[in-house]
């Protein structure tokens, strides 16, 4: 029986379907990944907590979800924070804050940047009642 | 007559030859893709926007996720809020992260984190992200 052998074939024919499952890998990382490094806020929930400011001055603030705050009972704009607190003069002041039931995570967060970008290194977050 | 024997035989080139550049940069691409990011967990939930964040993020501790609606979710599946407690004391000293929705109002973070603290939890970390 003659059996003839076959003189065409390409000279790599496993390639083809690597490159389609690179490729659909490929899609699948661009898709699925996500860059940009998260950062953790670590935030005491303990109810024995010390939040003792000695005899350092305290300034109270509420977040309201109108974009305004509360700053020791006054309301003011949220942008007008850093200046208050400048005026106020005490860097090392403690600064309390608190927010309204209705104002977001994210809101009471850009409010404590703002703290922090005035200069207070004693930020507390009291997200509990 | 030196050039002409030096030249490569023109007629032995592959045949895949032209496409070979591209199948490289895709799995330059690839690769890139595969080191330089991370397979987002949960794409229906904002993580908030923070500066001031300043713990590195540990993707092996235990997280649990906030929705907006107010649900919770942990990696084994959603969690009923009466099961937080419980869910909780399982390994009570391990840290615990939260991913809650940027846009969650407190109303719905603070009975999580109350439930958090009859569990006996003293720390929470929220995670946040940089802002764009």
């Amino acid at each position: 029986m003659h059996i003839e052998r076959e003189q065409h074939r390409s000279p790599s024919p496993g390639l083809t379907p690597l490159i389609d499952v690179v490729f659909i890998l490929l899609v699948f990382f661009m898709l699925a990944t996500r860059f940009g490094e998260w950062q953790d806020l670590p935030i005491q929930v303990s109810e024995a907590r010390d939040i003792d400011a000695g005899e350092r001055t305290v300034h109270r603030i509420l977040v309201r979800a109108d974009h305004r705050v509360e700053f020791d009972g006054e309301t003011i704009p949220a942008e007008e924070l850093p200046r208050k607190l400048r005026d106020a003069g005490k860097r090392d002041a403690q600064v309390q804050i608190r927010g309204d039931n209705d104002a977001s995570l994210q809101q009471v967060l850009a409010v404590t940047d703002r703290v922090r970008a005035a200069g207070i290194v004693d930020a507390q977050l009291e997200l509990l009642p | 007559m030196i050039h002409d024997q030096l030249a490569p035989p023109p007629a032995r080139r592959p045949i895949l030859e032209p496409a070979l550049p591209l199948i490289n940069v895709v799995f330059l691409l690839l690769i890139f893709f595969m080191m330089a990011g991370q397979v987002a967990e949960d794409h229906d939930v904002d993580a908030p926007r923070s500066e001031v964040a300043d713990v590195r993020e540990d993707p092996e501790l235990r997280t649990l996720v906030l929705h907006y609606d107010g649900s919770l979710d942990t990696r084994t599946g959603t969690l009923p809020p009466e099961e937080l407690g419980d869910w909780f004391r399982r390994e009570p000293e391990a840290p615990l992260r939260l991913l809650a929705d940027g846009s969650v109002p407190l109303e719905q973070l603070r009975p999580v984190l109350a439930g958090l603290r009859q569990a006996g939890a003293d720390e929470v970390r929220v995670v946040t992200r940089r802002p764009d």
